[in-house]
């Protein structure tokens, strides 16, 4: 075992790593090191050739390989370590981790952790999705990764199920690449991805977007043959005599992320059930003191601008934790939860008072909405919006007064139609 | 001598020779996979009471060695002996039936799902149950018949073998060979390996140390041995069984794009030519640029 001690060690390169990680060096950490997987850093962007990265954050459209570009510069120059092609394979409470590259296994002993694993793509088989078991079915980001990194076609004729961001990218990709995109079907009445994305990649390109669709059936003995389209009920239910087939030899799934946490639950950072990923509080520590976690495998961001902001925070935080031997520990924990219309927030825990950032997602589009923050039924904030929709995470500054946070309520979070 | 072991399709085998006696009901069996991350959930096979009507043993919750549980089968009596496809209807009462048994199964739990055809000897209208057959064929000498070999058909494999050897044993002498080899040799691979036998590997070959497969912890030696097999696996579903890189809950979506570069790069395979599993299940349909490096 290769013995490490380092302050801080960041599980991931990518986006949300990378800036982690400059963010800790900037609040005086000084030992950091990167610890990533993959043989290069940026993680997903990499492959995300298209333009649209950055604006929130500096004004311009980036690719997602200059918008990492960007952040590895940092990283470089601020000597952070980078360990590429590096597995972490063991994550401990007390805050070791295990890697392995071909260098051998190492012990990597960090004074915080910054978790920042992204997430992975739901498949065929999470939402159980019926038929043969032919090729030609592929994730969106596989597919993605497959055209832009490694110079190879997927597929002529595709039906893309899923209308997550990656999938609408990816359809307009394939009508790029000569592919004839069928159609994108949704099960849900509202697109899954972000409206621009709908604008730009689908209606400019004359994609269908068949909303309340879902694919009842797979065929194709050795290639995908065609899809089997129904129109669903309110519950969701296929409704029998709207089946469709497709002709198709492609089928890209974009269903949806899951926050990668396997080596979370291996530490015992507590999970929440909403959002399948740690429970942090407003400094985006886990439950575990030193850890904290950030990026997609947080919560799934709808930009990297957004996720950059947060992971930073994250950075300093962790940077704080090594450097500031008078942190203020509190005792009280207040609680923030989800209520009526709200799918999930972040942070779950307030341990302090005054300011905080709560980050948000709608359950279904409301059109306008409004905001409630309570504490046992007295109203902290209530904020107008013209509109709440589930791609579009909602982000909202609260003050928590040192009476409501000795009373220890709980804080319920709504959103009002 | 012919042995007939072709188990759903065994009727067309027995129609090559001879007039069949018998006829094949094929059964579909549908199962559901489920994260290895639930394995401490159940830690032996759980039966239900058999249902009386069905003739199959009911779905029933098997832990695997691996770690995975086996949610499964179904029975479901079908015309096309190869229709091996896997139906919404039945994956959802899967693990409701499954749920009824132990209800703490999680509903997000599930990586994988497949089905297999049983070849049953009698119709459902007739209980859908027989027992196997196991003969010779009395309208042609040397035809070794092994019908309705379903469930279980598995567990008494040994047994029927023995059966088999018996029959043969009469019809032409048999003789043991003395250089048979019984075991197989497995090598250990990387998830088993304590700390030491994993620094010792890493040592002899920095390729031991680099996972490519995340879920199931496969590194790129292991898919470079499955790929050197002397069998030549040269499909992502070979080296899948070969080597556990796919098995896991990601379903390959970070291990795909590291074998296809293996494939390509280490053993110089057209990708035109790279292939799911069966000869036309092709992966892709070209290059974006033709020319252009990867």
């Amino acid at each position: 075992m290769i013995e490490h001690s380092v302050d801080v060690a960041v599980i991931g390169g990518g986006p949300a790593g990378l800036a982690a990680a400059v963010s800790a060096k900037e609040h005086g950490a000084d030992q950091i090191v990167v610890i990533e997987r993959n043989s290069w850093l940026g993680g997903i962007l990499q492959q995300c050739i298209h333009d649209g990265f950055g604006v929130e954050e500096t004004g311009k459209s980036l690719t997602g390989p200059e918008y990492a570009e960007h952040y590895i510069n940092m990283a470089l120059q601020r000597n952070i370590q980078i360990m590429l092609e590096t597995m972490v394979i063991e994550l401990k409470g007390n805050r070791e981790i295990v890697a392995v590259n071909s260098n051998g296994l190492h012990n990597i002993k960090a004074k915080s952790v910054i978790l920042a694993m992204g997430c992975r793509e739901r498949t065929r088989w999470n939402t159980m999705i019926p038929g043969t078991r032919p090729s030609g079915i592929y994730t969106a980001g596989v597919a993605q990764s497959f055209i832009n990194l490694q110079n190879i076609m997927v597929g002529r004729k595709v039906v893309i199920v899923g209308s997550g961001d990656v999938g609408l990218i990816m359809a307009r990709r394939m009508k790029l690449e000569g592919a004839e995109v069928v159609a994108v079907i949704e099960i849900l009445p509202h697109p899954s991805g972000l409206l621009r994305n709908v604008v730009q990649c689908l209606e400019d390109y004359d994609i269908p977007l068949l909303l309340n669709h879902t694919v009842t059936n797979i065929e194709g003995k050795e290639r995908v043959e065609r899809v089997t389209i129904s129109r669903v009920d309110k519950n969701m239910k296929p409704i029998s005599g709207t089946e469709k087939q497709i002709e198709c030899d492609t089928i890209l799934l974009s269903l949806g992320l899951i926050p990668e946490n396997e080596l979370s639950r291996m530490a015992k950072v507590e999970i929440n059930d909403r959002t399948g990923a740690p429970s942090v509080n407003q400094e985006l520590e886990t439950n575990i003191p030193g850890i904290f976690a950030c990026g997609n495998c947080l919560h799934v961001h709808d930009t990297v601008d957004m996720l950059s902001i947060e992971a930073k925070k994250a950075g300093k935080s962790a940077a704080e934790y090594i450097t500031n031997a008078d942190r203020k520990q509190y005792e009280t924990v207040i609680h923030v939860v989800p209520g009526k219309g709200v799918r999930y927030v972040v942070p779950q825990r307030i341990n302090m008072h005054g300011k905080t950032e709560l980050m948000l997602r709608a359950k279904k589009p409301m059109e306008p909405a409004t905001l409630q923050v309570t504490a046992n039924n007295k109203v902290l904030l209530i904020k107008k919006l013209l509109c709440a929709t589930p791609s579009s995470m909602i982000k909202v500054d609260i003050v928590v007064s040192r009476e409501v946070f000795v009373s220890r309520d709980v804080l319920e979070v709504k959103l009002i139609g | 001598m012919v042995v007939n072991t072709a188990g759903v399709f065994c009727r067309d085998i027995v129609a090559m020779l001879e007039e069949p006696d018998f006829n094949v009901y094929p059964c579909r069996g549908e199962y559901l996979v489920l994260d290895k991350a639930y394995s401490w959930l159940v830690r032996s096979m759980i039966y239900p009471v058999p249902p009386k009507h069905m003739g199959v043993l009911g779905v029933h919750i098997t832990p695997t060695v691996e770690g995975n549980i086996l949610l499964g089968p179904s029975a479901e009596f079908i015309t096309e002996a190869e229709d091996a496809r896997t139906t919404k209807e039945m994956m959802v009462s899967l693990l409701k039936n499954a749920k009824e048994i132990v209800p703490a199964l999680p509903d997000n739990a599930v990586i994988n799902a497949y089905s297999g055809i049983r070849s049953k000897l009698a119709s459902a209208e007739n209980g859908g149950w027989a027992d196997f057959r196991i003969e010779e064929s009395r309208n042609t000498p040397g035809l070794i018949n092994l019908l309705g070999i379903e469930s279980p058909g598995l567990t008494a494999a040994p047994a029927i073998a023995k059966e088999s050897t018996r029959i043969i044993a009469g019809l032409i002498e048999l003789k043991e060979k003395s250089n048979f080899k019984l075991s197989r040799n497995r090598a250990k691979c990387f998830s088993e390996m304590s700390e030491n036998e994993r620094t010792k590997m890493i040592e002899k070959d920095g390729r031991c140390g680099r996972i490519v497969c995340r879920c199931e912890q496969v590194t790129e030696m292991e898919v470079i041995n499955a790929l050197s097999n002397p069998l030549g696996a040269r499909t992502l579903s070979s080296v899948k069984y070969r080597c556990r890189a796919g098995m896991g809950r990601c379903h390959g979506g970070f291990c795909t794009p590291h074998i296809i570069r293996i494939m390509k790069d280490n053993f110089g395979i057209d990708i035109m030519d790279i292939k799911l599993k069966s000869p036309n299940s092709r992966l892709f349909t070209g290059r974006i640029r033709e020319g252009a490096q990867a």
